[in-house]
């Protein structure tokens, strides 16, 4: 190309003052010829860019195992999958997007009553399932009966689903146990899948959904294999072939970058500066993710049975320092001591770190000289999760506070940090991971005294009073004066410390660049494939 | 073989002379290192990450800003104290099941030896960390567990050679003395295996602090933020391709405290006259 140009302007340089040369017309019609091919070979890429392209195999891998993803027999199952990321297969009646709105699935449109107890749904009526079947009103109805199942169902909605009936050939209503204002966040969770209705004991197992990708091969623990389903109602999707692999450790990484897979998940935050600069490499990073929960159990002879000793680690731990040196001041965020994000607009910012206060709350407690705390516990939910308590244990320590900190392995994690299975309350002082949700899901978590994953409750006054502001924000139907309500309630949180939320992570995913329409979600559950295709 | 021939070979031989310099380091680093580091090993003294050679931080810095000089140098402490501890409380308690089995004999003897046998059929490092996961990971919990893992082994070897001493004229002088056979097993048999036992416990430490970097290494042994060379294997890891120093320097160091600790055993044996190189049950 050098030599041509040069040539050219050589050329240019001896052409005679007047006509044009035949030599001359040559070249020039050559060059012509070259650029215009050059510009179309340029804009068709672009509209190559624009327009997906059908075809090609996708792998991603994370280290996000669904513990329950343990045989063949229910790895299909909406309640098993291998990485809850049941999106795949499986539509619900509404998704939580990448913008954190609750936006339609299979349902086109909602409303409630005035009490907020009775609400109707309306379906979709050009969606199919992966055999061939019309989904219908009677589906959605045998899919929440079995989510509403006192034994077989999952928490939500046994919790808030009384009953639900056809209104017509497109529209259920549900009644609830008690109000909830929103309820259309509820209907977005990852288990509330639609299945062709089947008796209760039955459903799920063969893995029909009517998501874009439909199951080819499963290997348990490890790797599911999905193909396109052609008939899928949506946009997409455009894969042929969508291989999930989970692996523990720096497996994924070393995966991605010896080129086996296309998208890594979960991306550890040390890794991202080096990601970003490994060749054809992009980094995503969603809103918000999971953060980090920390159970202060409450029983006699517990530290934390005192409210001041509480209130006094909160105000230690040192979460700015967390997100500058764990997450490099990008992607990490500071909780407030209750189940929200900062992404949801009801937020309510919590008092900064105060070490004085923090050692005279700890003196006023009888601390004076500080306190020695029980071990912390943790497992590696997420890849930064020992650098995070790490430096937590060390801010700490300018309060007088001793934390010692250990891990835990995955594999029966969650069942062990209960050291009494009869009474919730014997909970060891250890981290729970929360996933992000609207207000009214995150709250609602702090909602149930014995829910030993929250935080709970000692019998008290303002524990009272909370399950009574949450219950008032349900019935309100007015997302202005919820707004108030929410705000008294995580004040309450804030002052009586029922649990501590350090900081929260902002999931990040890197992929190749000839990945196109993948975007990183703060629910990596709610991540979804039906958009992405390979150039 | 008299003191000064076993130091004689200790000093004559360049292998032994290497081992037990590079033991000796490694045994003062641990124990007065913490005068000379330049930060507390947990302290958050700089940015993440720094390259070696960086102002301040001679050795760079860890993932989360924590001086990597002084945690290398501070990252042997627990692995040698379990390790030593551990193979000690094994080595002894080894040794009086030992002796005294090979004296008593009969039904007790084969009891202690058949339980031995079904210790051995265990794959160590798979015990270790199921009881590791069983009851925590906690200093004690990892000493005992040493303990009990190396103990089965050391017993063996350490009855072996009492069972060469038992049919000796002093062993039967004893008895017919009237001596308990408490008597006998302290103050006649013991001090005369005491050779193996030595030997034993160094073979065995070398074992011992690999396997207690392999633990933390699998992210069952020494709790973080504790510094310790096989938990900081693993915490570099995943920045190995990026800053692969954050692994190098403490497998090096894992490496030398090894082959030093293999370089003075087998010195030690040869002047001892025993034979280091039949390696571990």
């Amino acid at each position: 190309m050098y030599s041509e140009k040069k040539n050219f302007e050589k050329n240019q340089i001896n052409q005679p003052a007047s006509g044009i040369t035949r030599r001359n017309f040559a070249i020039g019609a050559g060059a012509g010829f070259v650029s215009l091919s050059l510009s179309n070979l340029l804009f068709s890429s672009l509209s190559m860019a624009a327009q997906p392209k059908k075809g090609g195999k996708l792998v991603y891998a994370g280290s996000y195992l669904n513990s329950k993803h343990k045989s063949l027999k229910n790895a299909k199952h909406p309640y098993y999958g291998i990485e809850i990321r049941t999106r795949n297969t499986y539509n619900a009646l509404t998704w939580v997007d990448e913008e954190l709105n609750v936006v339609p699935e299979i349902a086109t449109d909602w409303e409630s009553n005035q009490g907020q107890d009775v609400w109707e749904v309306t379906i979709r009526e050009d969606v199919k399932f992966h055999d061939g079947r019309p989904l219908t009103v009677e589906d959605v109805i045998a899919s929440y009966n079995l989510h509403k199942d006192k034994k077989l169902g999952t928490s939500f909605v046994k919790k808030l689903v009384d009953k639900i009936e056809k209104v017509s050939t497109n529209k259920v209503r549900f009644f609830l146990k008690s109000p909830s204002s929103e309820f259309a966040w509820n209907l977005a969770e990852y288990r509330q899948a639609i299945m062709p209705a089947a008796p209760l004991d039955e459903m799920g197992f063969l893995g029909i959904g009517s998501g874009p990708y439909k199951f080819a091969k499963i290997d348990v623990g490890r790797r599911v294999i999905y193909e396109a389903n052609e008939d899928y109602w949506g946009k997409g999707p455009y894969l042929d072939t969508l291989e999930c692999v989970n692996l523990p450790g720096t497996n994924p990484l070393n995966g991605y970058l010896s080129g086996q897979f296309d998208v890594l998940a979960a991306v550890d935050p040390s890794l991202i500066n080096q990601l970003s600069a490994t060749p054809n490499t992009k980094i995503d990073i969603a809103k918000a993710g999971d953060q980090i929960m920390m159970v202060l159990p409450k029983y006699e002879g517990s530290p934390f049975m005192d409210k001041r000793v509480r209130q006094a680690l909160t105000l230690a731990l040192d979460r700015e320092a967390i997100i500058r040196i764990v997450f490099g001041g990008k992607t990490g965020w500071a909780s407030n001591d209750t189940h929200m994000a900062p992404f949801n607009e009801d937020f309510l910012a919590k008092e900064p770190r105060n070490i004085p206060k923090a050692k005279q709350l700890l003196a006023e407690a009888g601390f004076e000289n500080g306190i020695t705390l029980p071990t912390f516990y943790y497992a590696p939910y997420v890849p930064e999760i020992t650098r995070v308590l790490s430096v937590a244990a060390e801010s700490v320590k300018e309060a007088g506070i001793t934390m010692k900190i250990e891990e835990r392995p995955m594999a029966g994690y969650r069942k062990w940090r209960v050291e009494n299975k009869e009474k919730t309350t014997k909970h060891r002082f250890a981290m729970g991971p929360v996933g992000p949700r609207n207000p009214a899901m995150n709250l609602f978590r702090m909602a149930r005294p014995t829910y030993n994953e929250s935080g709970y409750w000692h019998p008290s006054a303002e524990g009272d009073r909370y399950i009574e502001l949450y219950e008032k924000a349900m019935r309100t139907g007015d997302p202005i004066a919820r707004r108030n309500i929410y705000h008294d309630m995580q004040r309450i949180l804030q002052n009586d410390v029922p649990a501590i939320f350090l900081t929260g992570r902002r999931e990040t995913i890197a992929f190749r660049s000839n990945v196109h329409g993948l975007k990183a979600h703060s629910q990596h559950w709610s991540l979804r494939f039906n958009e992405v295709w390979k150039s | 073989m008299s003191n000064k021939s076993v130091l004689d070979v200790l000093t004559h031989s360049p292998g032994t002379s290497i081992g037990v310099f590079l033991v000796a380091i490694h045994l003062l680093s641990a124990l007065f290192g913490f005068l000379f580091v330049p930060y507390g090993p947990t302290e958050l003294a700089g940015v993440s990450l720094l390259a070696p050679g960086s102002p301040g931080f001679s050795l760079g810095t860890d993932v989360i800003g924590r001086d990597y000089l002084t945690r290398l140098v501070l990252g042997g402490r627990t692995s040698i104290f379990v390790a030593m501890l551990g193979v000690m409380i094994a080595v002894v308690s080894g040794g009086l099941i030992g002796v005294s089995a090979a004296y008593i004999g009969g039904f007790y003897d084969d009891v202690i030896m058949r339980l031995v046998d079904i210790k051995l059929s265990i794959p160590g490092i798979l015990f270790v960390a199921l009881c590791v996961v069983g009851f925590g990971r906690s200093i004690p919990v990892l000493t005992i567990v040493i303990a009990i893992n190396y103990m089965p082994g050391a017993l063996r070897i350490i009855r072996s050679q009492a069972m060469t001493q038992v049919p000796l004229d002093y062993v039967k002088s004893a008895r017919l003395r009237g001596d308990s056979k408490l008597s006998v097993i302290v103050r006649e048999l013991c001090p005369n295996v005491l050779e193996v036992v030595v030997v034993e416990f160094a073979i065995r430490t070398s074992s011992a602090i690999l396997a207690v970097s392999a633990l933390s290494f699998l992210g069952l042994g020494i709790s973080p933020p504790t510094p310790d060379w096989g938990l900081m294997v693993y915490e570099g890891i995943q920045q190995i391709y990026f800053a692969p120093w954050l692994v190098l320097f403490p497998a090096f160091l894992i490496s030398t405290l090894v082959i030093g600790l293999n370089f003075a055993t087998d010195g030690l044996a040869n002047a001892l006259g025993l034979d280091a190189a039949r390696g571990l049950d």
